[in-house]
């Protein structure tokens, strides 16, 4: 396809050439080069584009935002590789500042032996300590340029607002072109590719030559029509070496960086589906497009020469001194590291005994399973502290279930399971009735949710904004107070909105295909000759194959804001970022039913029968928790059932105590706390509802005895696994490779929305303007779209929430298992060797070995 | 006990702007320090000014109009007489509460969501400044007082738009308002000077009562007044083409978003009909003003329709609504204008602060509508029930045409925006039970327009001066071009809704972009005038 047109091009080409008449000389040299480059030229460019896409970490949409490692694309190279290439693009590196570090060993949270031990394992084990704190007193080397657009260049030659000018267009269109339906009249090309509606709408859009670029318009109709052989053009012409292609592609996605995450976001979904998408490709041509048109228009031999000076300057190697710069940073992220590390160690290393042994004597009065998420660590410690007879475990939130989750009256569902992963039973949700109150209430819903939908054109519509006004506009007054005072929301509760509440308490999913579904009536819910299968595998994973309590309950979670833009951030990431009650609902159906348990039985899995499993929803921003199903708990569990209720209540109280603090209510009596938390979560205004994972920096997979009774502080990620019940380490493999990998980036999406929330967070919530309807937010007028954290998110307006360090993975398992794992899969050898992450293993005596970059283990003390 | 509630009411009047201003006197070392009682103070002067407001809507009989004056001094030159006086009449009384309430909402608004901000505290002190400064607007019943306040409320509000110095933007966008506002500055000083030189007086009480008896050839002192005062308002309330500051100002945060789009912008009227015993004169100058609206409206509002962020959206949605409310003054049709004030400083408070509530629309249950192809057939019927439903409210709320063509123009735009409602439930679900539901919808909504329309006209007529003597020709053209802009607004969603034309997709674009006019106009300043630059992050290591 794209061989043909590079000669139909040609050859057009070269009709041009004979026409008497004016040829300009741009057409001329323009043909020569495309001519010039071969075939295998076009292999290598197409390579090296494919590759500076790939080094774009995927944005997800706000509506169900996830964390994602923004150093994603770049973990083929190691922490510093990828911070050096960085460095020489954006002009810094990913460490904090040497202020920073410093203000850590003032502060004393570097201490000294850390320090020394940081300095013996780093690349210059020699280096006197003092020397390295006058280095810390000195000022860090300045900034590079870096790989800068010829926009930059051009400001610094004639001045403007060029930069902003540029990334202003290229994300206008953007927005145009992907919004979900906050603009009424859409951009008229969305069915033509990103780079065709860009040349579509460039050639009418006036704004360039407002700004003094008169040709624009008819440049653009000139490209080519195809946006590799457009960028392939260009790179010719910009004269970009070859060996800084790579890097100039890299950089040119990064000036747009929020966009290209976006366009990211879309090829990594059409990837699950293995299919792909190109939108990337065409953003990446807009941009290049960019570049040259702005070089030729506005050619200079100033801009030329500065142009070569700053190709060459961003592909010189680190100098020396940047080389020991960056050992310095590296040597205090190291330290702050063993710091953390050392915390972990001494509260693991108490547990001398083999700690399974005593756990299997006596039963349980109950098991709670919590999600791996950094929030559980605290409320299970509060539910053990609250009463020693429950025993708690961690595991991935979504429970193991793969569904689709369609809300009741819905046309369409979201996935609920880890964004690595595709789903594969689509799930409804109903109310729990009979099918005549379920259809009709079904239908009631639509009708409902249509009128919503009618109204807001009717405010909205250019012709009727203004009597919508006129008649309802001072209904917005007791609005406005009832809003302000929290006794309302803004806007209805999306999970609510158009059913009531009487009704939507009624609301469950289920598991048999669904009465009220119409289009697909036979693929919803979870066929029945795979329940077994599920449960068994679920418990397995899980760890938990017996000594189950009587009750057994099974904690989703979710947060509970309001007006927040990144509301679906605080949510669960092991479910795609919705809340985790229906995974938790559909995983406790199937591990009730008779028949699995018998199925299990014969799998030698042995339920006792006095064994219920109950789901519940951690309500991360209160922490309460909350129950489902109720009525369906047999009577002869009623005293448990009571009894939990309590401590649940209990726990959540102890939790907020110990919230409290952080959010600024300490010394505040117990009461005064929970209406305090309770106030934030339905406040339209509170930019920090909850601290959700800040602060987290490590990962522990092993059984619960190994840190119970210890206070993590809300810091680890604690995953339930005993090796001794792992067949063949498959469960361990699977850790490995999916819940580790998600915990690596949620560790790092917090640690560069620390180290640069210019490139990485998403800047001041204060001034946030939301794009596109649901995809993200832009900061105040314009400018990029916005990826990672706001800072809000992560400083509390003095200090900093979050330390930004790599995650500390600890894991109870043989060496020679974990050490095969690594080898057999690539994502996680690199993770582990490219240093994104450490690696300990616990061995039976609670002492821990450290994993060093040569693979072998050594005993940390 | 009558001359007890009166001066009552004037001190109660003037306490509103007091209490804001003591909160804005606290100094902003101390405001940024113990940010936290900053933000208490503040709101606890927002609260005292609401209920002062609110005793004085008690106490006050809507009826009248009374003034104050406590300090009088004459300016050099026979310039005219400064004072410190108070005008109450039912419009002060609806300005006050409404931007007192506006005060309240946001000064809690602001508390937690600036938390944490190193300026924080300077933050609310500015605000209650801005606050008082529109309040004594509000209140003055001296020409001079007026514009002192006037312009004090565009300094006090400089502050919070910049409130983030380091933003480039931010920058930039607050010296287009500034250097507008500057403009706004001269015409209404030099319009009030102009009133002095014909009627000798500076107190709107007078004002009122020399030009209510007033006939005849209006002197070209007091036209040119008139139109100055028409330019004033223009600029204040972000008229084409002076708008791009307002689309531009999301660089300051939210609250001050809400502030300025519902207590701030909407002056531009409030001086038009503080102004009316003077302009209602002026033929010239209520053809300027409604032409400045229908230009405005029209262009906004199409814009408007393909912003793809929410707070830009606001705030081409604003533009346009001004411009509504000036053309309404244009049309002699003050009391409406009123009312379209009060709705709209409410409704795009609420919209900016929960505008962080987008992403909730988009997580609702999704369905599929079926876009239903709309038939001509559909269409009429359409029109036909929302002329009918338009025809015999108005007429039960005895309002008759055959006199009056500028509530004619206001008919028929009710009547586009029923047509659009129920082409909209069309085009959602086409059974007929939702379409019973819709049209009943419509008539409610007729019925509550029709409803706050003759209320308004009751408590606001008093204290305006009708337009006097509004020209057949004139009168007609204007009616005939509102009615074919609306008509064309409807048409043209319409047709964007229907099918894909080259004359479309251009003009797509040239909406998109606002018609460019920013761009130019941000050039023509940088040149004329450039903005300061940016102060660069101190948080910056050297």
């Amino acid at each position: 396809m794209s061989i043909s047109s590079t000669i139909a091009l040609r050859e057009n080409n070269t009709v041009d050439l004979n026409w008497p008449g004016k040829v300009d000389q741009q057409n001329i040299t323009e043909i020569q080069h495309t001519a010039r480059m071969c075939e295998s030229d076009r292999k290598v460019l197409d390579q090296q584009i494919d590759s500076a896409c790939g080094r774009i970490a995927p944005l997800w949409p706000l509506k169900h935002f996830v964390a994602v490692n923004p150093f994603f694309g770049l973990s083929d190279k190691s922490f510093q590789n990828a911070s050096d290439i960085l460095a020489r693009i954006l002009g810094h590196g990913i460490y904090m500042s040497r202020d920073y570090y410093r203000e850590q060993i003032n502060s004393g949270r570097i201490c000294k032996s850390d320090l020394k031990t940081a300095i013996k394992r780093s690349e210059n084990p020699s280096l006197d300590i003092n020397e390295l704190e006058s280095i810390l007193n000195s000022p860090a080397p300045r900034a590079n340029t870096g790989m800068a657009p010829v926009s930059k260049i051009l400001e610094k030659v004639e001045g403007g607002l060029w930069s902003s000018f540029v990334t202003e267009q290229i994300s206008r269109h953007c927005a145009a072109y992907f919004d979900m339906g906050q603009a009424t009249i859409s951009m008229p090309w969305r069915n033509d590719s990103l780079y065709t509606a860009w040349r579509k709408a460039a050639a009418i859009d006036m704004s360039p030559a407002m700004m003094g670029l008169g040709d624009f318009r008819s440049a653009v109709k000139r490209l080519p029509e195809d946006p590799r052989e457009a960028i392939a053009w260009a790179i010719e012409h910009l004269d970009i070496p070859a060996d800084a292609v790579e890097r100039y592609l890299h950089a040119s996605l990064l000036s747009i960086g929020g966009w290209a995450a976006w366009t990211r976001y879309l090829r990594w979904q059409a990837e699950l589906n293995n299919m792909t998408d190109h939108a990337i490709v065409d953003l990446l041509a807009i941009r290049v497009m960019w570049d040259i048109l702005l070089y030729e228009e506005k050619y200079s031999i100033a801009l030329a020469a500065q142009w070569r000076d700053m190709l060459e300057l961003s592909m010189r190697p680190p100098s020396a001194k940047r080389k020991a710069a960056a050992e310095i940073d590296r040597i205090m992220l190291n330290a702050m590291e063993i710091g953390f590390q050392r915390n972990i160690m001494d509260a693991i290393k108490g547990t001398l005994e083999h700690p399974s042994k005593n756990s299997s004597q006596t039963r349980p009065s109950v098991q709670a399973a919590f999600c791996i998420d950094v929030r559980s660590e605290v409320y299970r410690r509060s539910l053990e502290t609250v009463s020693s007879g429950v025993q708690t475990l961690g595991f991935a939130g979504f429970f193991g279930i793969f569904i689709e989750y369609v809300p009741f009256a819905a046309d369409t569902g979201h996935s609920h399971v880890p964004v690595l992963f595709n789903p594969s039973n689509r799930v409804h949700e109903e109310m729990k009735a009979d099918e005549g109150t379920n259809k009709k209430t079904f239908s009631e819903r639509r009708e409902r949710l249509a009128l919503s939908k009618m109204w807001k054109g009717f405010k909205f519509s250019a012709s009727s904004a203004f009597s919508f006004v006129e008649a309802t506009g001072l209904m917005y007054i007791p609005k406005l107070l009832s809003d302000s005072f929290g006794w309302t929301r803004p806007v209805p509760n999306p999970v609510t909105q158009g059913i009531k509440t009487s009704q939507a308490e009624m609301l469950s999913p289920v598991i048999n295909p669904a009465s009220t579904c119409c289009i697909d009536h036979k693929k919803s819910g979870i066929p029945e000759e795979e329940w077994l299968d599920h449960a068994e595998r679920i418990l397995r994973a899980m760890s938990m194959t017996d000594n189950f309590a009587r009750l057994v309950m099974l904690t989703g979670h979710g947060s509970n804001t309001v007006n927040n833009p990144h509301a679906t951030a605080l949510d669960c990431g092991a479910c795609a970022g919705q809340t985790g009650e229906a995974s938790a609902r559909v995983v406790v159906n199937i591990l009730n039913d008779f028949s699995v348990r018998a199925g299990l039985h014969d799998r030698g899995i042995i339920i006792p029968e006095d064994t219920w499993f109950i789901a519940g929803l951690h309500d991360t921003t209160t922490d309460n928790v909350t129950l489902f199903d109720l009525e369906l708990v047999p009577d002869k569990l009623a005293d448990d059932l009571k009894q939990l209720q309590q401590w649940l209540e209990q726990a959540a109280e102890l939790t907020r105590m110990q919230r409290a603090t952080l959010m600024g209510m300490d010394g505040q009596p117990n009461k005064t706390v929970s209406k305090n938390i309770l106030r934030r979560a339905n406040d339209w205004s509170q930019v920090r509802p909850e601290w959700a994972l800040a602060n987290n920096a490590a990962f522990i997979v092993a059984p619960r005895e190994r840190t119970r009774g210890r206070d993590l502080e809300g810091r680890a990620f604690l995953h339930e696994y005993s090796w001794q019940n792992d067949n063949e380490f498959k469960i361990l493999e699977l850790i490995m490779t999916a819940p580790m990998v998600v915990a690596n980036w949620i560790n790092m999406q917090y640690y560069g929305s620390v180290v640069d929330n210019e490139t990485f967070g998403s800047g001041n919530k204060v001034l946030h303007n939301i794009t596109g309807g649901a995809i993200g937010v832009i900061e105040g007028n314009g400018g990029d779209l916005r990826v990672g954290l706001p800072m809000q998110s992560i400083h509390d307006g003095v200090k900093w929430a979050h330390e930004p360090l790599r995650l500390s993975v600890f894991i109870e398992a043989p060496r020679e298992a974990i050490d095969n794992i690594i080898e057999q899969h690539e994502t996680v050898r690199q993770l582990v060797e490219n240093k994104w992450l450490h690696l300990f293993q616990i061995s039976e005596d609670g002492s821990t070995y450290r994993r060093e970059l040569s693979g072998q283990w050594k005993i940390d003390t | 006990m009558e001359p007890l509630t009166n001066s009552i009411t004037a001190l109660l009047a003037m306490a509103a702007p007091i209490f804001l201003l003591l909160s804005g006197l606290v100094p902003s070392s101390w405001a940024n320090a113990n940010p936290r009682k900053m933000a208490s103070i503040n709101m606890i002067a927002a609260w005292l000014a609401l209920a002062s407001a609110l005793l004085v809507i008690a106490l006050f009989p809507f009826e009248t109009s009374r003034s104050w004056h406590l300090v009088d001094f004459a300016l050099p030159f026979n310039l005219g007489n400064f004072s410190v006086s108070i005008y109450v009449n039912s419009v002060t009384v609806i300005m006050l509460s409404l931007v007192a309430f506006v005060g309240v909402i946001v000064s809690r608004y602001s508390r937690n969501y600036l938390d944490g901000e190193i300026n924080q505290g300077r933050f609310h002190k500015w605000l209650s400044l801005t606050l008082a400064s529109i309040l004594t607007l509000i209140i003055s019943g001296n020409l001079l007082m007026f514009v002192a306040a006037w312009i004090a409320t565009s300094l006090c509000l400089h502050q919070l738009l910049v409130f983030y110095r380091n933003r480039p933007a931010a920058v930039l966008a607050a010296h287009k308002k500034f250097v507008a506002s500057r403009i706004g500055d001269l015409s209404l000083l030099s319009a009030v000077f102009l009133i002095n030189d014909a009627l000798g007086t500076m107190e709107f009480e007078e004002l009122f009562g020399i030009m209510e008896n007033f006939s005849g050839e209006l002197p070209a002192g007091l036209e040119w007044a008139a139109v100055l005062v028409v330019i004033a308002a223009a600029l204040k309330s972000a008229q084409f083409p002076f708008h791009g500051w307002l689309i531009q100002v999301m660089e300051a945060p939210t609250p001050v978003s809400a502030l300025l789009h519902a207590g701030i912008v909407n002056a531009g009227a409030f001086l038009v009909i503080r102004m009316s015993p003077v302009i209602s004169h002026s033929n010239l100058a209520l053809g300027l003003l409604a032409l400045i609206g229908l230009i405005t409206l029209a262009l906004a509002a199409m814009v408007m329709l393909t912003q793809t962020s929410v707070k830009v959206s606001l705030a081409w949605s604003t533009t346009a609504q001004m411009g509504f409310m000036l053309l309404e003054c244009g049309l002699g049709l003050y009391s409406l204008a009123m009312l379209h004030l009060v709705a709209h400083s409410v409704y795009k408070a609420h919209a900016f602060l929960a505008s962080g509530s987008v992403v909730d629309g988009f997580r609702a249950p999704s369905i599929q509508y079926k876009n239903n192809k709309i038939t001509a057939w559909r269409k009429s019927v359409a029109l036909v029930i929302a002329t009918t439903i338009t025809g015999i409210t108005g007429y039960l709320f005895g309002i008759t045409f055959d006199n009056d063509l500028a509530l004619f123009a206001v008919a028929f735009i009710v009547v586009v925006a029923l047509t659009q409602l129920l082409l909209q439930a069309m085009s959602v679900d086409n059974q007929t039970r939702f379409f019973i539901r819709a049209t009943i919808l419509s008539l409610v909504v007729c019925t509550a327009y029709f409803a706050l329309h003759h209320i308004f006209e009751l408590i606001v007529t008093p204290s305006v001066l009708p337009a006097q003597n509004m020209t057949g020709t004139w009168e007609t053209i204007l009616v005939i071009s509102v009615i074919a802009v609306f008509a064309g607004l409807l048409a043209i969603q319409q047709s964007y809704k229907a099918r894909r034309t080259t004359a479309g997709d251009a003009l797509y674009v040239h909406l998109y972009n606002g018609f460019y006019i920013d761009v130019f106009i941000t050039r023509m300043i940088q040149r004329l005038w450039p903005a300061p630059t940016a102060i660069k992050n101190f948080g910056e290591s050297s």
